[in-house]
C-alpha cells in the first residue's frame, strides 16, 4: 500500500495541475508502472531462467500482499463522518447567483432557483438565460458516494490558515465517472472545504467551498473551476471589426474557466 | 426654402422607388426572419458549440432580441444600397426628366435646391430606418419573444433582456447617423456623375470600399479612428460589453461633420456647375 501511494506522490509532483492534465493519464504512472516489469530490474547475478522465475515469484508476493492490503482498506472515519452528515439531507431548494469567470464570456450575474432531492440530479430554474458548468454542481458531493470507493490518507495541508486533512477518494466500480478524488476537509466541522475531482469523459475540475455559519452542512459559496477549450466562432458570427490575433488564439487553446455559486434562501429538509 | 422641402417630399411620395425601397427592406427582414425560424437552433448551436463541452443552457437565445441584431446587421450592405439607389434618385430623374432646367428657370437660388434634396434624403432615411426598426420590433416580439441577447465582439458578450432592447434602439440610432452619412454621399455622387445607372454604380463601389478600409490600417493610428470608413461600424461598438460611451457619442458627431462635409462639396460643385 505504501508503494502504491508513494506512486501517487511522485504523479503528483511530476504533473501538471490536474486541470492543465485535463483529466487524462498521466504519462508519469504508466511509465512508473512498467518500469517495475523490465528485466533490467532482475538481479544481475541470477541465470536467465531463475532471474525470470524469482520475478514472477516477486510479482505474486506483491499481488497477494496489495489484494490483502486494498480488502483490509477502510474508508476514513471523518469521510465517513461527513457521508453521513450529507446522508441527512433528504432535499433542499435555494437561490443561487451565479457569476461565470471565462476569459472569453461576459455575462451579467444570473440567478436561478436550485432544487435537490437525495438520489437525483440537481436541478435549476431560471426566468433568464443561464449557463451552468457541465461538472461542479455537486456539492453535495452523492457523486463521490454513489459507488463504492477506498480512500488513502494523504496527511494535512494548510489553506488559508486553516489545517486541512487531505484524502484521496478511489470509487472501485468500473461504473463510476471519477478517477480519482482529492478533498480537503474541516475534520473538527466535519465537512469538504475543497476537492479536486477527476474524472473519465468531462476532465477535471476542483470546487471551493465556504460555509457561513459552523454548524452548516451545505456551503452558501462554491467556486467551479474547470478546464475550458478556447471558443471556435464560425467567421459568419463574427463583428465586422472583429480582429483575429493568431498568436493570441493559439496562446487560449485551454483556459481554466471559474462559475461562482452564491447560495441563499435555503429550505433544507433532513431525514 | 419650405416649398422646395414640400415640393421634394411630394417628389418621395409620389414616386414608386420609395415604395419599392420599403418592401425591398420588408423582404430582407421577412428573409431573415424565415433564415431564423428554421434554421436559428442550428446557428446557435454551431456558435455555442464549443461552451456545450462545458455548460448546460438553461433558457433560449433564439429570441426577438437575436433577430433584431441579425436585422441590424443589415445596415452594413443591403439597407445603405437601397438607400443610395433612391436618394440620388432625387437628383438623376430630374436630370433625366428634364426638370432639372426647368426648375433652374425659377427664382431658386442653385444652393437652396440642392440643400433642400439634402435634408429630404436625410428624412427620408431616417423615416426607413424607423420603418425598418418598428416593423421589426413588433414582428420578432411577436413571434420569437423576449430573452437574452448572444453576440460575438471579440468575446462572447451576453445581455439581459431589457439591457438588450436599450442597446438594440441606441444601435438603430446610431446606425442612422450612418445611414444618412451614405444617403448624402449619394447625392454628392448624383451631383458629379447625373446619369443614374452610373451612380448607383458608383455609389455601390463606395459602399463596397468603405467596408473593406474598415478592416484595413494603414493610416497612423491617431487618424485612423477619425478615417470615415471606420466611424461606419460605430452603431456595432454599442454591443460590447462595457461602451465607450465618449466614443461613440465623438464617432457620430465625426460622422455627421463627414456627412455635412460631402454634402457641402456637393452643394460647391452643384453652384458652379452648369445645368445642361
Amino acid at each position: 500500500m505504501k508503494g502504491w501511494f508513494l506512486i501517487g506522490q511522485s504523479v503528483a509532483a511530476s504533473c501538471d495541475s490536474p486541470l492543465e492534465r485535463g483529466g487524462g493519464v498521466c504519462p508519469s504512472i504508466v511509465q512508473a508502472t512498467f518500469a517495475k516489469h523490465t528485466p533490467a530490474n532482475a538481479l544481475p547475478y541470477a541465470p536467465p531462467l531463475k532471474r525470470g522465475l524469482g520475478t514472477a515469484l516477486f510479482v505474486l508476493f506483491i499481488a497477494l500482499l496489495t489484494t490483502s492490503s486494498l480488502y483490509a482498506q477502510k474508508v476514513d472515519a471523518d469521510l465517513l463522518h461527513i457521508k453521513q452528515r450529507m446522508d441527512s439531507v433528504a432535499k433542499f431548494t435555494a437561490t443561487v447567483t451565479l457569476d461565470l469567470d471565462v476569459p472569453f464570456i461576459q455575462m451579467p450575474t444570473k440567478k436561478a432557483q436550485v432544487s435537490y432531492t437525495k438520489g437525483k440530479r440537481m436541478q435549476f430554474t431560471s426566468k433568464d438565460f443561464v449557463m451552468l458548468p457541465k461538472r461542479g454542481l455537486d456539492f453535495s458531493l452523492s457523486e463521490i458516494f454513489k459507488y463504492p470507493f477506498i480512500t488513502v490518507d494523504r496527511g494535512t495541508e494548510k489553506h488559508n490558515g486553516k489545517t486541512l486533512k487531505v484524502l484521496n477518494v478511489i470509487p472501485t466500480d468500473a461504473k463510476s465517472d471519477l478517477v480519482l478524488v482529492t478533498l480537503y476537509m474541516d475534520a473538527k466541522a466535519a465537512r469538504i472545504m475543497e476537492s479536486e475531482i477527476n474524472t473519465r469523459k468531462d476532465g477535471s475540475y476542483s470546487l471551493l467551498m465556504q460555509y457561513a455559519a459552523a454548524k452548516d452542512i451545505l456551503p452558501d459559496y462554491v467556486e467551479a473551476s474547470f478546464a475550458i477549450e478556447r471558443l471556435k466562432i464560425p467567421f459568419n458570427f463574427m463583428g465586422k471589426d472583429t480582429k483575429i490575433d493568431r498568436k493570441k488564439m493559439r496562446g487560449m487553446d485551454t483556459k481554466t474557466g471559474k462559475i461562482k455559486m452564491k447560495m441563499s434562501d435555503y429550505k433544507i429538509a433532513l431525514i | 426654402m419650405k416649398q422646395l422641402l414640400y415640393a421634394e417630399l411630394l417628389k418621395i411620395v409620389k414616386q414608386s422607388k420609395t415604395y419599392y425601397a420599403l418592401a425591398a427592406i420588408a423582404v430582407i427582414e421577412l428573409l431573415i426572419f424565415i433564415t431564423a425560424y428554421y434554421q436559428g437552433s442550428t446557428i446557435l448551436d454551431l456558435l455555442l458549440n464549443t461552451l456545450r463541452q462545458n455548460f448546460y443552457f438553461e433558457g433560449s437565445l433564439l429570441n426577438g432580441n437575436l433577430i433584431m441584431y441579425i436585422v441590424l446587421n443589415s445596415l452594413w450592405f443591403n439597407v445603405p444600397l437601397i438607400l443610395m439607389i433612391v436618394t440620388s434618385g432625387l437628383l438623376t430623374d430630374e436630370h433625366k426628366d428634364g426638370t432639372l432646367q426647368t426648375v433652374m428657370l425659377q427664382a431658386v437660388k442653385k444652393w437652396k435646391f440642392i440643400l433642400a434634396k439634402y435634408i429630404m434624403a436625410a428624412l427620408f432615411t431616417l423615416l426607413v430606418i424607423a420603418f425598418m426598426a418598428l416593423t421589426t420590433f413588433a414582428l420578432a416580439y411577436a413571434i420569437f419573444g423576449t430573452g437574452d441577447l448572444v453576440v460575438y465582439i471579440g468575446t462572447l458578450n451576453f445581455f439581459e433582456a431589457k439591457e438588450a432592447f436599450n442597446r438594440i434602439c441606441w444601435a438603430f440610432a446610431s446606425g442612422s447617423i450612418a445611414m444618412v452619412f451614405y444617403s448624402t454621399v449619394s447625392i454628392t455622387l448624383a451631383i458629379f456623375i447625373k446619369e443614374a445607372s452610373k451612380t448607383w454604380i458608383a455609389s455601390a463601389l463606395f459602399l463596397i470600399i468603405t467596408n473593406l478600409l474598415l478592416k484595413a490600417d494603414f493610416l497612423p493610428a491617431a487618424l485612423n479612428s477619425f478615417f470615415f470608413p471606420k466611424l461606419i461600424d460605430t452603431w456595432q461598438q454599442l454591443f460590447n460589453y462595457k461602451v465607450d460611451w465618449p466614443q461613440v457619442g465623438i464617432n457620430n458627431c465625426m460622422l455627421l461633420l463627414y456627412s455635412v462635409a460631402f454634402a457641402g462639396l456637393g452643394m460647391f460643385i452643384f453652384q458652379k456647375k452648369d445645368i445642361g
